[in-house]
């Protein structure tokens, strides 16, 4: 049996894993511990008195007095001469420069280490001098940040002259005269022409480039530099994570990267921004981005330490994604961590502490105005219902709640706020200590963390522990072994703030929403008020005591490890096989006590409990070769991944009492329990060639094949290949001449990607578990549970890229554009079936939907020198488009969205308001919502599009023939701005984002513009009609205790807020100590900084958030249920390293 | 070492090469594929549990259809639009109770027909309790269809197990047919397969008894009164009696299964399986709540009683006071349901207020048929047939129940009428007056003034099925919708 061999092969190779693992840290913390006892007593100075000494023994006498560690080839000190030396209280320097007089050799020091080379620049040197020259130059060369730079290249012009510069920066040249040109280059820095004008002394300043043509940007199983990339890909670095004091990694994103929509949906602790990489590819089976952690790919990045990463990189277009097969057409986004460098170990610590607060707040009526209105709706009433309100409010027949007359009589001056009582200013704080270094053949790093954010909803907080180690270990010339561990515990108090505005429910932020203002939460005995059968109140759930009764928290464990052997076959060729795994244990309870503020509801608690372990083997060869000017690299793998998953939870409403939360407590009467298990598999073989001709021609095929246990019996494998071309026309001869232009690349490419969130079984029918009661008892049963689809397979995207990449004016403008098209096809759908079947719904590959878009970045460096300003800018713009529904293309609603061909998926769907009818020669003209009934439209009444009628000709009455587009989710545009500034010490950058004519339908409006004074309404519906005379602002509608005229009929535009905003994301000021200073205090560096994030919104949004999207649905996007509000943080942090 | 790896890499790469076909099938370990099930006596059993559970939802809404468009009750919750719809005939194909109910019948007749399919080839040896299994099984069929028949008029047919290709073919048949070849004959069928009565764990499932009932609903439906007569004269020799105290019937805290029960619709509390009638028929009023027992105060009366259904009761009959509550009376002193704003509703109904621990999880039982309706339809067929006499017999022993006299000397039309009055009075919130009135013609001559037209007999189709099929040849609207 096959499956048994794997299993165990399974096992072996885990405990093999295992062995290594704790062999690996074994050493590493080893090495840490050495290290670090040693290093005690910096910059002692030395006393030193020796005679003909071998270096050797010198080098052991500085160690022992000093903390310097000494790194060369062991047979480089052999030829050396000995060494005779007498000098006390030296500071090292002196005493190496004594040591090195005459050796062969010469040494650098790097963070400590004292390293070892051959002298090669001497050579260079003398070997010009023979060539006995007329004028003698020297200097130093430094970066603009002051760094001296060894081993830049200085060239006279015109001459066959280059010398090198030394360790310390310096040089000295001889050129043919005085007034040669030097011509100054360092790779990395921006080349500098000096003429020579007869000084014999010339410092240069080399100014880093604003080039990241040779940076290594990741791709999938595999990396390229940024010159030789065909594809669409965008990276964001530690350097942009770093400050931003960012809970999670995906939460750096926003606004950084053209074409990745990443909207803060929600403040809660721990929860993710939601992302969409170039629209939005599917209706029903998910729309976020695959997440590879360090070659691992997972859906979860939430236990990952932000200050951890070294890269992100974001792979859009489908030729970089379509390595990523059946999974790729959300979009990829690796992410790399910090590993190891050769050299001494830099221990340090990071902290932060931070305030965070409710970033914007909704306006509510106060107590008057909310009698007032509450008032006016009973008034409103009895008026419709024919009563007369001539008379004292006493005689009405629907009479006004006694709490509102006392609020409008002086009698009760109650104000409460009750969301600034569940709303607090919370603090939030991180730790970590950092250690990295390493030898040639083993490097470290390592790290710990503890965050710990409370949330601004009381009771609510987040925390996580994390620790990785990640070990590379060059074990034999051709075997190199990297390990990456990493280990975490999270642990969350939850609160549930969303919940509909319509009545009572667990949503502490919709409730909070919604109580009248003349209500303590509490009553005087420090109980809980309850809202219940009150005149002056709809039935709700106490918010406050949600907040702090309702008990509910969620502990997780999570090992996300792996081990990658690399073995060189060949020079050109590489055997790579990565082993990884992720286990995931998570346990979770809720308790929600019995209280009259809970409308005495038996206290129900639950128990959750879930282990989730993922496996994945990958084995690829890569092979790269230059033949002549032909560049080939090739790629061919095998790859197998798993996932296995059980769960349950128990449910028990049969506590005795409030005191013990515990399952325990009920006696073993469970009322409700059920688990779930469930299994996927994939198997995958991919390959890619990248050509390229003079670095000039380029071209990338990739293809994958991709297996998966999810997909039906008749689509057991899909095919995913693709190809980019790219041509680097600024290398050509007719454009070198043009001197502004420094590149231009032009790309373009074509690919085939999936994605197969399609359920797990999915394609099975499979049965429901049912239930019935005779005779006062509970019997099990069963029914069919759904429809069996044998061909169900994944959703497949096409996509076709162009684009391009300008940099002129030696790159101090940089731009790229880049325009795209997909089409997803075989899109997931529950599409209505005739209910004859018995089932409503049938899963079936139906859906089509179109995306095209543009994306823009620009970076620029505006002031060079002392003072650096840059700024990074982007735009971009998506149209999604849906082509195909099911099989008679019926539009499918979802409370107030619709997805419709020919429009975006999830348009908002209802009535349009069109003001309030101000008078009754307006009413008379209509059009009048159910004429004849007691709820038809009356004088300051909404008055609504006539859209339609039964003969498709609008007809003067109001019904659901009038419902229709009324707004979009979607902006025109989204974008984001940088700008960085950094002089000396001191660095400042401001970023921004926002998202232009977008709405967001609120779910919250229900409640707080339902025109019924039951509930506490918006500030804004002050304007309400009040009389013919006084119509208020002509768009809100009267209040009404029994509303009257499809004021509230479930959607119309009234409960449309803004969606449009630009927000300033972040600002950020840091200072790092000079090195003067930080010498002194005998640390490496020490830096403090001062992170806002999101100090300021402009939005004519009235709600917590623009960027709130209830539910993950694409069929629901840009809900506003009450959910839990975005804050505003100030933060203080703290990087010190030795 | 490097030998080592190499070796274990190349080996671990071939084995798992030779894994794949295995590897990436996975079949459901927390449910199964249906085809694995319906071999067993208990996988029939648990199937016809399956049947069950759908009238146990679709029957917490019955009342929607069989009073809420009647006198007897009214929706004052402004905003519980859609029962205001029923109430005040503004109900249309958007209607959501209207899709629900529709998708409930199908899914339970799906139920059915699966069951009715894979029970047909096995043996009674390995399926001990055949008979019963298909006897039930056809009886909710016929249910389904009955109640169908009499929400939408004209539906489909489905008898066996549809495909999605099938089902958009499939279009409305006639009501006349689908009483003659489904419902009378499933009924027909199950009649004979049923017992009459259970014992222990059994109680509560279909009885013989209860299949006559209905079948003598069916028949009175149709104005066949001599068929009426005959089956529902079967009921009366079955052991069934008319518990003494009216009030008893709505006691839920005793056994359900009384001598005048004869088939419900079961709802438990505490275990999940609890019905919402308590908490639909109750006003938001603490203090009443409260009195009650009544817990998880989300109670929001949605059936106040009309005052018309009040003056229809003799002032001596105790069942006034269990129909039509005003208030409470608490320690002698009576306290009417205050004019608040909040609780629309100024009366209630008795008939389903028991102690409730949480919101909508009562233990009232839902009554489809019990002895007194046998005994009113039997009365009904009896002088329909001319035997005005009998008929006034039988009405007597409900009304002396109530502590009323029985009447003598009446016409045939004038018995009709006070029959009619009978039932009203006897049966209500029970589900029956609405089609009571339609069954008998009286309902648009009763509630033209609260809006009906007079194609309002019938409700809409849902407009989701009319789009998807999209063949008004087959399956078109009912007319006036």
């Amino acid at each position: 049996m096959p499956i048994i061999a794997c299993c165990k092969l399974f096992l072996s190779r885990k405990s093999l894993i295992k062995t290594m693992l704790i062999m690996k840290l074994t050493a590493a913390f080893l090495l840490i511990f050495c290290l670090n006892t040693a290093a005690k007593g910096y910059g002692q100075k030395l006393t030193l008195s020796e005679t003909n000494s071998s270096l050797d023994k010198i080098f052991r006498e500085i160690k022992k007095q000093t903390d310097y560690t000494f790194v060369y080839k062991e047979n480089l000190i052999q030829n050396a001469k000995k060494v005779t030396i007498k000098i006390s209280n030296a500071p090292v320097e002196q005493v190496l420069d004594i040591c090195f007089q005459d050796q062969p050799f010469t040494y650098t020091i790097l963070n400590k280490m004292i390293v070892i080379k051959e002298r090669e620049i001497q050579t260079v040197v003398k070997k010009e001098q023979v060539v006995s020259l007329a004028y003698n130059v020297s200097g130093k060369v430094t970066s603009n940040k002051g760094e001296f730079l060894a081993g830049a290249s200085i060239t006279e012009k015109g001459a066959n002259n280059t010398v090198v510069t030394r360790e310390d920066g310096s040089f000295a040249i001889a050129v043919k005269n005085p007034n040669a040109f030097l011509v100054i280059t360092f790779v990395g820095f921006e080349s500098r022409e000096v003429a020579v004008n007869n000084q014999p002394v010339i410092n240069i300043v080399l100014v880093q480039a604003n080039t990241n043509l040779n940076d290594v940007v990741v791709i999938g199983y595999g990396t390229q530099k940024r010159k030789d990339l065909t594809g669409s890909v965008a990276s964001v670095g530690s350097k942009d994570i770093k400050d931003l004091a960012v809970p999670r990694v995906d939460q750096a994103l926003i606004g950084k990267v053209a074409g990745v929509q990443v909207k803060p949906v929600s403040g809660e602790p721990g929860s993710p921004p939601q992302i969409r990489i170039r629209g939005i590819g599917s209706i029903s089976a998910g729309a976020g981005p695959l997440y590879v952690v360090d070659g691992f790919p997972t859906t979860n990045i939430e236990t990952l330490n932000p200050n951890d990463i070294e890269s992100l990189d974001i792979l859009k277009d489908a030729s970089a994604t379509a390595i990523y097969g059946s999974r790729g057409s959300n979009g990829v986004i690796i992410i790399n961590t910090k590993r190891g460098k050769t050299g001494k170990p830099t221990i340090s610590f990071d902290t932060y502490q931070g305030w965070q607060k409710t970033a914007k707040m909704p306006h509510f009526m106060n107590a008057q105005e909310q009698a007032q209105y509450y008032y006016d709706g009973i008034r409103n009433r009895n008026i419709d219902e024919g009563k007369d309100v001539s008379g004292p409010v006493t005689t009405w027949f629907r009479a006004v709640p006694q709490e509102a007359l006392d609020v409008l009589s002086g009698k009760n001056t109650y104000d409460v706020d009750a969301l600034g009582e569940v709303l607090r200013t919370a603090p939030q704080q991180q730790y970590q200590l950092t250690a990295t270094g390493g030898s040639e053949n083993v490097k470290y790093a390592l790290s710990g963390e503890y965050f710990n954010q409370q949330g601004i909803v009381i009771n609510s907080d987040f925390k996580r522990y994390s620790f990785r180690a990640n070990i590379d270990a060059q074990l034999s010339k051709r075997l190199t072994v990297k390990v990456n561990v990493n280990p975490s515990f999270t642990s969350s108090r939850n609160v549930t703030a969303a919940g509909a505005g319509t009545g009572p429910n667990d949503g502490a932020i919709g409730q909070a929403m919604m109580v009248n203002p003349w209500y303590n939460l509490r009553n005087p005995d420090g109980s809980y008020f309850a809202f219940s059968g009150l005149a002056g109140s709809s039935n709700l759930t106490n918010p406050l005591a949600l907040a702090n009764e309702l008990k509910a928290s969620q502990n997780g464990i999570r090992l996300l490890g792996n081990i990658n052997a690399e073995y060189k076959i060949l020079n050109e060729l590489k055997l790579n096989v990565l082993l990884g795994t992720n286990v995931m244990a998570g346990r979770g309870s809720r308790f929600k006590p019995q209280l009259p503020a809970f409308f005495n509801d038996p206290a129900t608690g639950n128990d959750y409990s879930s282990m989730l372990t993922n496996w994945l083997t990958e084995y690829t060869l890569t092979y790269n070769k230059s033949f002549g000017k032909h560049n080939l690299s090739g790629l061919a793998g095998f790859t197998t991944q798993k996932e296995d998953f059980k769960s349950n939870t128990l449910t028990s409403n049969k506590y005795p009492n409030n005191l013990v939360p515990a399952l325990s407590a009920v006696s073993g009467q469970i009322t409700d329990g059920s688990s779930d298990a469930y299994q996927w598999s994939l198997i995958s073989y991919l390959g890619r060639v990248n050509y390229n001709y003079k670095s000039k021609y380029y071209l990338t095929a990739s293809i994958r094949t991709d297996g998966s246990s999810r997909f039906g019996s008749e689509n057991k494998y899909g095919l995913f290949p693709s190809l980019a071309l790219a041509w680097r026309i600024s290398d050509e001869n007719f454009l070198k001449s043009i001197s502004f232009l420094s590149e231009l690349k032009l790309r373009g490419s074509y690919g085939q990607t999936g994605n197969n969130n399609i359920g797990n079984y999915d394609q099975y029918a499979t049965i429901n578990y049912e239930r019935y009661n005779l005779n006062g008892v509970a019997i099990g049963g069963f029914a069919p549970g759904r429809l069996a689809n044998p061909s169900l397979t994944w959703e497949k995207q096409k996509q076709f890229n162009l684009g391009f990449d300008l940099s002129v004016l030696n790159r101090r403008i940089s731009l790229t554009v880049d325009h795209f098209s997909s089409t997803n096809t075989d899109l997931l759908l529950s599409v209505n079936v005739p209910m004859t079947t018995g089932f409503s719904k049938a899963l079936e590959n139906i859906g089509e939907v179109k995306n095209t878009g543009w994306e823009f970045a620009v970076n620029t460096v505006n002031v060079k020198g002392d003072f650096e300003w840059t700024t990074d800018f982007n735009l971009s713009v998506f149209h999604n488009k849906v082509t195909k529904l099911g099989p008679q293309g019926d539009p499918i609603y979802v409370s107030g969205n619709v997805t419709m061909i020919g429009q975006p998926i999830g348009m908002f769907y209802g009535f349009i308001n069109d003001g309030v009818f101000k008078n009754q020669a307006e009413l008379a003209k209509g059009p009048i919502f159910s004429p004849g009934s007691s709820v038809q439209t009356r004088v300051g009444d909404s008055r609504f599009r006539d859209i339609s009628g039964p003969n498709g000709k609008p007809d003067g009455i109001i019904n659901s023939l009038d419902q229709t587009i009324m707004g979009s989710p979607y902006p025109d545009f989204y974008y984001g701005m940088s700008n960085r500034f950094a002089y000396k010490n001191i660095s400042v950058s401001v970023s921004l984002q926002g998202s232009q004519g977008n709405k967001v339908l609120s779910i919250s409006r229900l409640g707080t513009l339902n025109t019924r004074g039951r509930v506490r309404q918006l500030a804004s519906a002050n304007a309400y009609w009040k009389s013919e005379q006084d119509p208020g602002d002509g768009q809100v509608p009267r209040p009404n205790d029994a509303p009257t005229g499809n004021n509230r009929e479930p959607w119309n535009s009234r409960y449309l807020d803004y969606g449009t905003y630009l927000r300033i994301n972040n600002i950020n000021l840091a200072y790092t100590i000079p090195s003067k200073i930080s010498d002194k205090l005998k640390v490496h560096s020490l830096r403090f900084y001062v992170s806002i994030t999101n100090p300021f919104l402009f939005t004519k949004n009235e709600s917590f958030n623009p960027d709130v999207s209830n539910s993950d649905d694409a069929l629901t996007p840009g809900i506003d249920n009450n959910n839990y509000p975005l804050m505003k943080s100030l933060v203080l942090g703290l990087n010190l390293s030795f | 070492m490097k030998k080592v790896l190499i070796i274990i890499a190349g080996f671990l790469f071939l084995t798992l090469a030779s894994c794949k076909k295995n590897f990436i099938e996975k079949i459901p370990t927390s449910t199964v594929s249906v085809d694995v099930l319906y071999k067993t006596d208990k996988d029939f059993q648990d199937a016809v549990t399956g049947c069950y559970n759908v009238l146990q939802t679709q029957y917490q809404n019955f009342w929607v259809f069989g009073d809420l468009p009647a006198d007897d009750i009214e929706e004052d919750i402004p905003n519980h639009f859609e029962h205001i719809a029923f109430e005040q005939f503004t109900v249309n194909d958007r209607t959501a109770t209207l899709e629900t109910t529709w998708m409930n019948y199908y899914n339970l007749i799906n139920r059915a027909n699966t069951l009715l399919s894979k029970i047909e080839s096995t043996d009674t040896a390995v399926v001990k309790n055949k008979n019963r299994h298909i006897g039930e099984a056809k009886f909710m069929r016929a249910l389904a269809y009955f109640d169908l028949v009499r929400i939408y008029g004209d539906v489909p047919i489905v008898t066996g197990n549809l495909t999605i290709e099938q089902s958009y073919k499939t279009g409305r048949e006639k009501t006349d047919k689908i009483y003659d070849d489904i419902i009378v004959k499933d009924l027909l069928d199950a009649e004979a397969r049923l017992p009459v009565k259970y014992t222990g764990a059994d109680i509560g499932r279909v009885t013989k008894g209860a299949v006559k009932a209905i079948l003598g609903k069916v028949y009175l439906t149709r104005k066949d009164f001599v068929k009426a007569e005959t089956k529902l004269q079967e009921v009366t020799t079955l052991g069934y009696a008319l518990l003494p105290n009216y009030k008893d019937l709505f006691d839920y805290t005793k056994n359900e299964h009384h001598n005048e029960y004869i088939f419900d619709i079961e709802y438990e509390e505490g275990i999940g399986e609890g019905s919402n009638f308590t908490h639909a028929f109750v006003p938001a009023w603490i203090t009443l709540t409260d009195f009650y027992g009544i817990k998880g105060g989300q109670a929001q009366s949605d059936g106040a009683l009309t005052p018309g259904f009040y003056a229809a009761f003799d002032s001596a009959d105790i069942r006034r006071n269990i129909s039509v509550q005003y208030g409470i009376t608490k320690n002698g002193v009576f306290m009417p349901i205050p004019t608040t704003t909040i609780q629309a509703s100024k009366s209630y109904s008795l008939k389903y207020v028991t102690p409730v621990a949480s919101g909508n999880d009562s233990r009232a039982n839902w009554k489809v048929v019990r002895y007194a309706d046998v005994l009113l339809m039997y009365a009904e067929a009896l002088n329909e047939n001319g035997k005005t006499d009998m008929a006034l017999d039988y009405l007597k022993v409900v009304r002396v129940r109530a502590g009323l006299q029985g009447y003598t000397g009446l016409t045939k039309d004038d018995t009709r009428e006070k029959i009619y009055l009978e039932r009203r009075l006897e049966l209500s919130l029970e589900g029956q007056r609405w089609f009571d009135l339609v069954r008998t013609g009286r309902a648009f001559t009763t509630l033209q003034a609260a809006g009906m037209k007079s194609y309002m007999t019938i409700f809409p189709i849902p407009l989701s099925q009319v789009q998807i099929i999209n063949n008004p040849g087959i399956f078109a609207q009912n007319p006036g919708y």
